[in-house]
């Protein structure tokens, strides 16, 4: 899944869930404040009609409307009030603030509450009319504080919008986290596929070329029986020449079975071995072919160490390994180093020969490539093939002027 | 809420509890801010004054003026002390916009602008709200009274 895709899978139901989250919760606290108002002016409301009552019985006693301004103490939100006559004139007034009354002719027409901006906040103003018990009317002023109310509705935006980048966050992550797991998952797709077509391209050549080499061995068969009989019937001058195009037959048999064994799919059949034992046999085989008496030869192990493998493909495979070092290497160092880590073996088969060219770096595994003039490039493409038939990986560096290491990786080491 | 405040209204009546601290109160002659009397007075300074004016509070600059066109004194009442931190002399002109009010046959003014050497102080909002007790002029970090 691509871009696109990404976008209507994943991303774009996280947006509408997003956008749900923010219209739910805008219209949630639009009700809560619509409400919270209508309560505040239901309190308003209460606390005015007390007041009256209270104010109605003080002045029936015969107190001044200066003298009973304290009645409103402890109610903190009620930022300012006053009395008023019935011509609306201002008859006493009090305010927690110096000489802030904001009662205007205008608004003494009103009958309906009123909200006033004031830096402070909003303040909710109520003019309502009481009477004392000889019939003579009174009006009481009201200024109430919406700044708590105000504060709750910041408080819950604030909320929200830390809600709505808590979930953007965490939505966020997990689809990076989901974004990477589908980009892995692809690349390993892609891998896979590739192996699979690699394996499909080899089968097809294994096959073409076993039945090619199956077609060139019956006539050479043929022709290195013919040359048997020959050899007993012709005279003596041409016996050898004989000889010689028989031993050349066989040359061209040889090389056509290595082709073949090469391209054959590996069945190890797995035993514990010793490292020790599986190099140095592999070792001495190589040193019966050629001796180098110019290069030092060094195996080291941490401690001796077992795995579990096929002794035979290994040795051939280390022969291999080995062989390469040695040809690549006039005078110097051929070495062995070998070492176990949560039962996994690290082999490191290193030279400080000659190296191998940047540009032909990743092709020394490929079959039939080689840069030696006797060589069939079938060697470090056969050892390959026996450490993945044995579940472990090749991998080869050679910096310039350093020489080179083959490092292998096995699993099912053991130091007994 | 309601209960504690019927609460706090009988306790009231009861112990005939007076105006508590830090609310400004008054009677009839009592002075506010009132939107309808508001004026402009241009004139000459000829006395500043520290009154208190508010039960508890510190005292305020008072600026006698001499109105330019009339003649006329008021008394302008200004601001806490603390809050008008601008050097003032007398026989300086100025410029208040404020609520006027009369007592005991003197002009009084609560101002809520004042125009002095090319400066502007915004004392009070249009209704009447003092800057001192906070609101956007302090929240914006401008210079106390100091106008725009």
């Amino acid at each position: 899944m691509k871009g696109k895709g990404l976008l209507l899978f994943f991303i774009s139901p996280f947006l509408g869930v997003l956008a749900i989250f923010f219209i739910f919760s805008t219209l949630n606290r639009s009700f809560i404040q619509s409400r919270s108002e209508a309560l505040v002016r239901e309190q308003l409301t209460a606390t005015a009609e007390i007041f009256k009552v209270n104010l109605a019985h003080l002045l029936d006693e015969g107190y001044a409307p200066e003298d009973i301004l304290g009645l409103y103490e402890g109610e903190k939100n009620i930022y300012y009030f006053a009395i008023l006559d019935e011509q609306k004139s201002i008859l006493a007034w009090s305010s927690r603030y110096e000489g802030y009354l904001p009662f205007s002719l205008q608004d003494s027409g009103r009958t309906e509450p009123w909200i006033l901006a004031s830096p402070l906040g909003k303040i909710y103003n109520r003019l309502s009319p009481f009477s004392r018990t000889d019939g003579k009317v009174y009006y009481l002023y009201l200024g109430y504080s919406l700044r708590s109310l105000e504060e709750m509705a910041a408080r819950s935006s604030r909320y929200s919008l830390l809600m709505l980048l808590f979930l953007g966050a965490v939505g966020i992550v997990f689809f990076w986290g989901v974004y990477g797991l589908q980009k892995r998952y692809l690349a390993k797709t892609e891998e896979l596929e590739e192996a699979h077509r690699e394996k499909e391209r080899f089968r097809e050549i294994s096959a073409f070329t076993s039945a090619v080499a199956h077609e060139i061995k019956n006539p050479l068969n043929s022709l290195s029986l013919l040359l048997e009989l020959l050899q007993g019937t012709v005279h003596s001058g041409v016996k050898d020449e004989v000889a010689l195009g028989k031993a050349e037959l066989q040359k061209i048999s040889r090389i056509i079975d290595s082709f073949s064994g090469s391209l054959k799919p590996l069945r190890p059949v797995k035993e514990t071995a010793s490292l020790r034992e599986i190099v140095t046999a592999a070792h001495d085989a190589l040193l019966r072919e050629a001796s180098k008496p110019e290069v030092e030869w060094r195996f080291s192990e941490s401690r001796p160490v077992f795995l579990k493998a096929d002794r035979e493909l290994m040795i051939q495979c280390f022969l291999n390994l080995l062989r390469n070092a040695y040809e690549a290497t006039d005078r110097g160092i051929v070495a062995v180093e070998a070492e176990i880590r949560r039962k996994r073996i690290t082999v490191r088969v290193w030279d400080t020969g000659r190296g191998i060219e940047p540009d032909r770096l990743p092709l020394v595994f490929d079959p039939f490539f080689t840069t030696k003039e006797k060589g069939m490039g079938v060697g470090l493409y056969l050892a390959r093939k026996i450490i993945e038939a044995h579940g472990g990986r090749i991998g080869v560096e050679s910096p310039p002027s350093q020489g080179t290491t083959f490092t292998i990786q096995l699993p099912g080491g053991s130091h007994e | 809420m309601k209960r504690q405040l019927v609460l706090g209204i009988l306790a009231c009546l009861i112990a005939g509890i007076p105006a508590p601290a830090g609310q400004e109160s008054g009677g009839q002659s009592a002075p506010f801010y009132n939107v309808d009397t508001e004026k402009q007075v241009e004139g000459t300074i000829r006395e500043l004054l520290f009154e208190p004016r508010y039960q508890n509070k510190a005292p305020f600059l008072i600026l006698v003026i001499e109105e330019k066109k009339t003649g006329e004194t008021y008394r302008a009442e200004i601001s806490p002390v603390w809050f008008f931190d601008y050097d003032l002399h007398k026989g300086e002109t100025v410029r208040v916009v404020g609520s006027v009010y009369s007592k005991d046959d003197n002009q009084f003014l609560i101002a809520r602008r004042l125009q002095c050497g090319g400066e502007t102080f915004f004392l009070r909002d249009s209704r009447g709200f003092p800057s001192w007790r906070g609101g956007q002029m302090k929240r914006a970090g401008r210079h106390r009274g100091r106008g725009m």
